[in-house]
């Protein structure tokens, strides 16, 4: 999977740093039906999603399907300096993981 | 002298696994792996029992913890929601929605370094309440907020 369709986003602002992450998954909650054939479509969704920074674990998050697809999600840092990275690794419940990183600006 | 040494740091080790286990930020619950039981409870009551351990009349009401998120919204499926909580200690933040078949939405597990304000969108079955549940050293606290949704659920 591509990283280029993920956003990352980490911009200092006074006393803390916003991090600003929109995802690529479609979340599917497997209650849904196919308009077509009428099956459901199997449940699809990011279960784990961690945020680090210098090498340590920030905010860890469990997800389930109420999340919205594409998945939105923004915290504050309170010690980030410009010019760090942050990395953001998740698992969907298929087992399958991507990262995506960025530098505080 | 020696020995002596070897002791204290010992102990010193020793208090030190005591201090770290009871802070809770960094302890094996951070990376626990994904809580089955709790997404699959199909009511509020039960999933709150799942989290809490305890019912849901005994869970503190707190005005600390704030649900930022317009009362109306068109579209069920995606709905913007920040978490505010002026709790000391905030450990965990939990999402629910009352109209979802499965109401536990997301969990956060906050560390000291962030600042415990998360804003995300998530989906609701219909107009309903978002649960805002927060674990802090101190218990659990919650606050809700009543959503009327216009069109569309998250089908």
């Amino acid at each position: 999977m591509s990283t280029k369709k993920h956003k990352l986003l980490a911009r200092r602002k006074s006393g803390y740093v916003q991090v600003r992450m929109l995802l690529r998954h479609p979340m599917e909650t497997g209650n849904r039906r196919d308009k077509v054939t009428g099956l459901k479509i199997p449940r699809f969704f990011i279960q784990e999603l961690k945020c680090e920074h210098r090498g340590a674990v920030v905010l860890s998050c469990h997800w389930g399907w109420g999340v919205s697809r594409n998945p939105y999600l923004s915290f504050r840092l309170l010690n980030g300096e410009a010019g760090e990275q942050i990395t953001i690794t998740w698992t969907d419940n298929m087992g399958k993981s991507s990262t995506v990183a960025t530098t505080i600006k | 002298m020696k020995r002596r040494e070897l002791l204290k740091s010992g102990i010193m080790l020793s208090v030190n696994a005591i201090v770290m286990s009871g802070f809770g930020f960094y302890s094996s619950k951070t990376f626990a792996a994904w809580p089955k039981r709790i997404f699959y409870t199909d009511t509020i009551e039960s999933a709150i029992r799942e989290i809490t351990g305890q019912p849901s009349r005994e869970l503190q009401i707190s005005d600390r913890v704030k649900i930022e998120v317009d009362k109306i919204v068109e579209d069920g499926s995606t709905v913007p929601v920040t978490i505010v909580s002026e709790l000391e200690s905030t450990k965990t933040i939990y999402i629910l929605s009352d109209k979802n078949p499965n109401p536990v939405i997301a969990e956060y597990q906050m560390t000291t370094e962030i600042s415990p304000v998360i804003s995300t969108r998530i989906k609701m079955g219909g107009s309903g309440n978002i649960l805002a549940l927060v674990e802090t050293n101190n218990g659990y606290y919650h606050t809700s907020q009543s959503i009327k949704v216009t069109a569309g659920g998250c089908a």
